[in-house]
């Protein structure tokens, strides 16, 4: 017997060698999932994979799933995939897929409850068809309602993530990291203890550039440091003045002047109209690094001063205002004057177009949004676009005006706590409000989570 | 009588149980024509003792004594499957890969005309009159199955979609012997293939990028031919030392190959309903031309076998023979067809279809066949019965729906009745091949795509998909293999 089994135990080998005994699946392995605990609407699914893959996650409230999300970008044999904007306190289904060599996987369906979000999360309301506007990008901004918090929110109001700022901070600014992991925001101290946060997407992280003195906008360059406004306070006919001034920090913090309004203006002659000790006001910012994102000598920057109801253009090279839009000490004027903005949030800026949100131009109690076409050669601002909203809304301070195709702009009335998406003929197509009293910082824009940019 | 019924049942049991760590041959054939020796699990070189002997050992047919006919059919059920890989269509994400490339299945594939009703074995063998002469002239396809379909849209159709291959083989043979002790034979083969088409999908898209699930500009290529004549020659003899030792040895030796002069047929899987005429045009030169020639390579092959007579005085009871089949099946090294620098044009685009190589990469094959016969009632029934196993001839990267490249191994039963000078004789065979997997990475059949412009070793990021690094094309024979036979053999023989 024990022989006739060796025979058989042979025959079995035999028949089977040479036969591709390769492993015949390619699924992951010990893929598990949890809720994110630092953000409810996030789910990490983590996996791995017998050799290095590229994989991404279907999900869904329903076994088949439906939604996916981005393909990993690298190839890797530990892997974890975060899963946005997830309603909490849900069951969802999900179920990873692989590419590992040239050849496909896939996980079973498994399932994972969402967590439960925190009280102090505002809700946002929305009025207009998101299909018949178009309005189809999440927006990254600061809210301020009990505590400074930062969004992203979906065309239909809902938060995708967020993150609370629990300490006694101003928050005007929001951005994505160029790395595309995180969220950036300035955390403004009062006392002067301010820096640049930067918080994982996935909650996994939170680090903090210390910035002294920053002010209500930065912008991440392609070296990674960053420009950012930042108070620059002197003493003007003994009275202690703050100005403003363009600093570039390193990701390790130390910073660096690159020009300073003091430079392009003198309160003797170009006073602000703002509260007393502040002078300029410098309310957004925005950098155009030029053709080459690594030569920094052809950097420009555009800088909105609210106190002074003007923009300015300030290239590296100069640190000097070469072009002044505005009110004070204009080069550029305005081809008809009732176009002027005053009081001005944030704003796009090129060599050929100006949009930007006008805090009082239209008249008292009245902000608008306006766009104009800029002639740097004749020196001329001519009004291209404007959006004034029915009743009227008036904004105190920041604000920003997107550019969207088709001749769409998604408006921010920052102090009203509003969005407003609105057509090429200045009519209101959608609209977000946030929570009595809740304001809004600068915004910027971004089709997905997985793969997010900061578009203006 | 009962002491040698249960002398032949431990032998055929032996046979049997042992013969599953035996090996034999594949490629383009399945097992053996005449029910003698597929009844005997083809172990039948030795023994070879009928007209089929022209192709196992020529030598046997002095065996025979006589004048015989012998008239058959092979009745085989070829049933082949395919499940090819999931694969992840890259051609469906977004060109910025934020929309991920959908998870794609593939239903299981198998042969749509799976029995071969008609495959004939005619024969006639004599010595006229001269003792220790013999001679033979024979007419059959060799065992095999001569035609497999698949669905056009399937997940195997990049490797094919359909193949029929109808060959017969002319068979004039001669064979002397001397006395008992040693014979030697010849046989001149003539291989015609009235019938020799293949047809695959291939992808005419010109862009980097791969399609390997569709693609817009899928064509569908069959080519069709014939190559009525190929020399083949087949040398035997055989040595009986004792009168219960029989040896036999044969071997075809001569390194032919079927070319055929062939005509390519091309079309759009899918025209563009929006576009007029919407057709793949064939030419050479401005001159409209579709001729392309097809090259198959045949194995030369050796057999050797040992059998062991138990006899009664005379008079044999039963017999074991076992044989090894070696053949030289890594002279094919890839099917080729080669279009003479034919150029396709469609859609604005002009292509050299140049040389399309369907890449094998065989091996030489060993086969062991282990059988005997045992006469249950002297010049009334004998059974038979035999085992076999061959290795693979192909390795799993180049797995091909066309051929089952896998081990095969399998058992068959027979029986022959008498019925004066008449014998009935049937065989039954179960042939099956191990399973055959592949990966997609492990895999090296892929998609044609004559249009495309990927150069070796296909790393070049700018014409190579770069999520098929190291490939011209995506893989397309990834995932698994399964085949197997149920053969009736069925022949009457009439010795004069």
């Amino acid at each position: 017997m024990r022989a006739a089994a060796r025979v058989l135990t042979l025959a079995s080998t035999l028949a089977t060698a040479g036969c591709g005994d390769e492993a015949k699946s390619f699924a992951p392995a010990d893929v598990r999932a949890g809720a994110n605990p630092a953000v409810a609407t996030l789910v990490d699914v983590q996996w791995t994979t017998s050799a290095p893959a590229v994989g991404y996650v279907g999900y869904g409230t329903t076994p088949s799933l439906g939604s996916v999300s981005a393909i990993e970008r690298t190839s890797t044999t530990q892997h974890k995939v975060s899963l946005f904007g997830l309603t909490p306190g849900t069951t969802y289904y999900y179920q990873v897929v692989i590419w590992q060599g040239h050849d496909a996987g896939e996980s079973q369906v498994q399932s994972v409850t969402t967590g439960a979000v925190p009280t102090t999360l505002p809700t946002f309301t929305t009025t207009g068809d998101t299909s018949e506007s178009g309005m189809d990008e999440l927006v990254l901004m600061p809210v301020t309602t009990t505590k400074p918090l930062v969004v992203v929110v979906s065309p239909k109001g809902q938060v995708l993530w967020y993150h609370e700022e629990d300490r006694p901070r101003t928050v005007t600014r929001a951005r994505f990291s160029s790395d595309k992991a995180s969220v950036l925001y300035d955390a403004i101290d009062a006392g002067g203890d301010s820096e640049i946060v930067r918080v994982a997407l996935d909650g996994s992280s939170q680090s903090a550039v210390p910035v002294k003195g920053l002010g209500n906008d930065f912008v991440q360059l392609t070296n990674g440091n960053f420009a950012a406004l930042a108070a620059d306070t002197r003493d003007s006919n003994g009275m202690m003045l703050r100005g403003d001034k363009l600093v570039e920090v390193t990701p390790g913090g130390t910073a660096t002047d690159v020009a300073s309004i003091w430079n392009c203006f003198n309160p003797a002659t170009a006073p602000g109209d703002g509260p007393a000790g502040e002078w300029t006001g410098a309310s957004a910012l925005v950098v155009d690094e030029g053709a080459s994102k690594t030569d920094e000598s052809d950097d420009v920057f555009y800088v909105a001063l609210r106190d002074l109801s003007t923009i300015v253009r300030i290239p590296r090279a100069t640190g000097k205002c070469d072009t002044v839009i505005g009110k004070t000490m204009p080069t550029v004027s305005f081809a008809d004057p009732a176009d002027a903005f005053a009081h001005p949030g944030g704003f796009n800026a090129s060599s050929t177009d100006l949009a930007v949100l006008d805090a009082d131009g239209a008249g008292a109690g009245t902000s608008r949004a306006i766009e104009y076409a800029l002639d740097l050669t004749a020196n001329t601002a001519t009004k291209s676009w404007s959006y004034t909203p029915s009743p009227a809304v008036h904004v105190t301070s920041l604000g920003h005006v997107s550019q969207l195709t088709q001749g769409r702009r998604l408006v921010n009335w920052s102090t009203a706590g509003r969005l407003d998406l609105a057509d090429k003929n200045g009519a209101q197509l959608w609209s977000l409000t946030g929570p009595a009293g809740a304001t809004f910082g600068h915004h910027v824009r971004t089709d997905s989570l997985d793969d997010p940019s900061s578009k203006p | 009588m009962k002491q040698h019924f249960l002398t032949g049942l431990c032998a055929t049991t032996a046979a049997l149980t042992l013969s599953a760590a035996a090996r034999a041959d594949g490629g383009y054939f399945d097992g053996v024509k005449g029910a003698h020796a597929a009844g005997r699990g083809g172990a039948f070189t030795a023994r070879a003792d009928d007209v089929s002997a022209v192709e196992l050992n020529p030598a046997g047919l002095t065996h025979i004594g006589t004048t015989i006919i012998q008239i058959g059919n092979r009745f085989s059920y070829n049933q082949r499957t395919y499940q090819r890989n999931p694969t992840l269509d890259w051609s469906q994400s977004g060109t910025d890969e934020t929309t991920p490339p959908p998870y794609v299945t593939f239903a299981k594939v198998s042969n749509k005309t799976p029995v071969q009703a008609l495959d004939p074995f005619i024969g006639v063998a004599s010595n006229f009159g001269l003792a220790d002469w013999a001679f033979a002239f024979a007419l059959f396809s060799p065992a095999g199955t001569a035609r497999e379909v698949y669905p056009n849209d399937g997940g195997q159709r990049y490797m094919m979609t359909r193949r029929n291959a109808q060959m017969i083989d002319w068979n004039l043979s001669a064979a002397w012997k001397y006395h008992e002790l040693f014979g030697l034979g010849v046989t001149l083969q003539s291989v015609a293939v009235p019938t020799l088409e293949y047809g695959l999908v291939i992808d005419g898209s010109p862009y980097p990028h791969g399609n390997p699930v569709s693609s817009g500009l899928d064509i569908r290529a069959n080519v069709k031919g014939s190559d009525l004549f190929t020399l083949n020659a087949i040398l035997g003899a055989w040595v009986r030392p004792t009168p219960n030792l029989e040896i036999g040895l044969s071997g075809q030796v001569l390194p032919s190959e079927i070319q055929t002069k062939s005509k390519l047929a091309v079309s759009f899987v899918q025209p563009d309903p929006t576009l007029p005429n919407d057709t793949v045009t064939l030419e050479r030169n401005n001159v409209p031309a579709n001729d392309v020639t097809l090259t198959l390579p045949l194995p030369m092959t050796a057999r050797l076998g040992a059998r062991y007579r138990y006899l009664d005085g005379d008079r044999e009871i039963f017999d074991v023979e076992l044989d090894g089949v070696y053949e030289t099946w890594s002279r094919v090294k890839d099917f080729r067809l080669d279009s003479n620098n034919i150029v396709a044009s469609y859609r604005g685009q002009n292509v050299n279809i140049g040389v399309i190589d369907i890449a094998k990469d065989w091996r030489d094959t060993f086969g062991i066949h282990l059988g005997g016969d045992f006469v249950v009632v002297p010049k009334r029934a004998t059974v038979r019965a035999g085992v076999y196993y061959e290795t693979p001839v192909g390795t799993p990267a180049y797995a091909n729906v066309d051929f089952s490249d896998g081990a095969q191994y399998g058992g068959a039963l027979g029986a022959s009745v008498y019925f004066g000078k008449v014998e009935v004789a049937v065989a039954g065979e179960y042939r099956a091949q191990s399973t055959v997997y592949v990966s997609d990475s492990n895999s090296r059949v892929y998609q044609q795509k004559p249009a495309g412009s990927c150069p070796a070793p296909y790393t070049d990021g700018t014409n190579c998909d770069p999520r098929y690094t190291g490939a011209p094309s995506p893989p397309v024979n990834g995932g698994t293999y399964d085949a197997y036979s149920i053969v009736g053999s069925l022949e009457a023989i009439y010795r004069f």
